[in-house]
């Protein structure tokens, strides 16, 4: 019973919170409510774990782990990030400059590398997992619609042209429509099988 | 008082579908079936993973992904929670324990509780420790950027993507397939799977994700959740080929 309780408790509120969501006319304020706690209980998680991480990283420094410096620059930006937002406030727009100034660079500096590493994947997949129907169809689609959607040419002045790349076009979304049902359906079955408390390890 | 729209009325008839059909898959399943689905291969691969790096005496990576809150509106994470709960329940006697990373708070606490969890249940509290599970980054990029130097250690025997995962996470894929790490990326993000699928790392297609059982763990909920899949889906094949011809002939506007 002391382990059937917390499955019995988190199946009805996950239930009921269900049921709100699908008559939301009738139950928007409590919903409301509960999505509140939901958030305050949320902002309270990450509180904990970012201790957890500080915690955890500063055990790293006074062990001397290997890396330990990476430690040293999270723990020292970690405070230098948390005193000044605390010293000038949130929507003060020097923090603010100053923490786009870091993390734009860094995120377009990723998105860059991203690119280039995308690009030898998709030549490399050949090698790595040979020539056969799904690879062959995964490289020629990427191709076309990579062709497709660069914009660079417009079909729209050769009659009937323009009318089959459409078509084509929106080949991919049919696609995805129907791997987002299996994917959706796949997503259902989990919840349920988590709300009915049916998702226990059993051999 | 607004109306309820019809999309709800669909939402709720599906559901209840699902759960008629989830409750006679599992009435008609109480026997073991005579022929079983059989595992999906990345599951497969991730119980050969957990085997070789225990024969090997190296660590297991878990990376859970970006989590249940912010933008994210899957509900991924939970398998990839089922997934490290099975990982742990078998690899808390390794040499080496198996390390955790999270790219969400309530992810992070949650999976800090799984490996206790996991601990207690094999009666080894005493080995239970908190650094075995890490928030490693509060957004995508930040999780990543906080997995790769670990990735990149010494003494790794592989590495298991799980959760909500976008296609930058790449990276992660190319950083492993340098450092000789085998990695399985098991997640239900699209876009990610694509990504994944080009690295040549072993890749969950569709909804492949929703069926996890390593090994013998979990294949009873294998087994019915399969079947529960295939029937639900046969139904929707039908009503959509009835509607697109009802459509056609006029009778629906």
């Amino acid at each position: 019973m002391k382990q059937r309780l917390p499955v019995i408790i988190a199946a009805i509120s996950g239930l009921v919170i269900l049921a709100a969501f699908f008559f939301q006319p009738f139950t928007a304020p409590y919903l409301g409510l509960v999505l509140n706690w939901a958030i305050i209980v949320s902002s309270v998680a990450l509180l904990v774990a970012i201790a957890g991480l500080f915690v955890t990283h500063i055990r790293f420094i006074l062990k001397g782990r290997r890396g330990f410096l990476y430690s040293i620059i999270l723990v020292l930006t970690f405070l230098a990030t948390l005193i000044l937002g605390w010293y000038l406030g949130l929507d003060d727009p020097a923090y603010l400059i100053g923490i786009q100034t870091v993390l734009v660079p860094l995120e377009n500096a990723l998105m860059a590398l991203i690119a280039l590493i995308l690009m030898s994947a998709a030549v490399k997949i050949f090698r790595v997992r040979g020539w056969s129907v799904l690879t062959i169809s995964f490289g020629v689609s990427a191709l076309v619609f990579l062709f497709l959607n660069l914009g660079f040419f417009q079909f729209d002045s050769i009659p009937g042209l323009g009318a089959i790349v459409s078509a084509l076009q929106r080949l991919p979304l049919i696609g995805a429509r129907g791997l987002l049902i299996g994917l959706g359906l796949g997503a259902l079955l989990m919840g349920l099988r988590v709300l009915f408390g049916q998702e226990a390890l059993r051999e | 008082m607004p109306p309820i729209y019809l999309t709800d009325l669909i939402a709720v008839g599906l559901v209840g579908l699902a759960v008629i059909v989830m409750a006679i898959v599992w009435i008609a399943n109480r026997k073991p079936p005579v022929n079983p689905y059989k595992n999906i291969n990345t599951y497969d691969n991730i119980d050969a993973l957990m085997h070789r790096s225990s024969e090997e005496g190296k660590a297991l990576l878990i990376s859970m992904g970006e989590g249940f809150s912010g933008q994210n509106s899957s509900l991924g994470d939970s398998v990839g929670v089922l997934i490290e709960q099975i990982l742990l329940s078998r690899s808390v006697f390794n040499d080496q324990p198996t390390h955790s990373f999270s790219g969400d708070s309530a992810l992070a606490c949650i999976s800090q509780l799984v490996l206790h969890g996991a601990y207690e249940n094999a009666m080894a509290s005493e080995l239970f420790r908190s650094e075995h599970t890490a928030l490693s980054g509060v957004s995508g990029f930040g999780w990543m950027a906080g997995m790769l130097p670990e990735l990149a250690r010494k003494g790794n025997g592989g590495m298991i993507l799980t959760g909500t995962m976008r296609p930058e996470h790449v990276l992660i894929a190319d950083l492993a397939e340098r450092k000789d790490v085998p990695l399985v990326a098991a997640t239900g993000s699209l876009a990610a799977q694509a990504a994944f699928f080009a690295s040549g790392s072993e890749v969950t297609l569709g909804e492949d994700y929703y069926l996890p059982s390593i090994g013998k763990v979990n294949q009873p909920a294998y087994q019915n959740q399969a079947k529960t899949m295939n029937w639900i889906r046969g139904i929707l094949v039908i009503g959509l080929i009835v509607a697109a011809l009802l459509k056609l002939s006029g009778v629906l506007p």
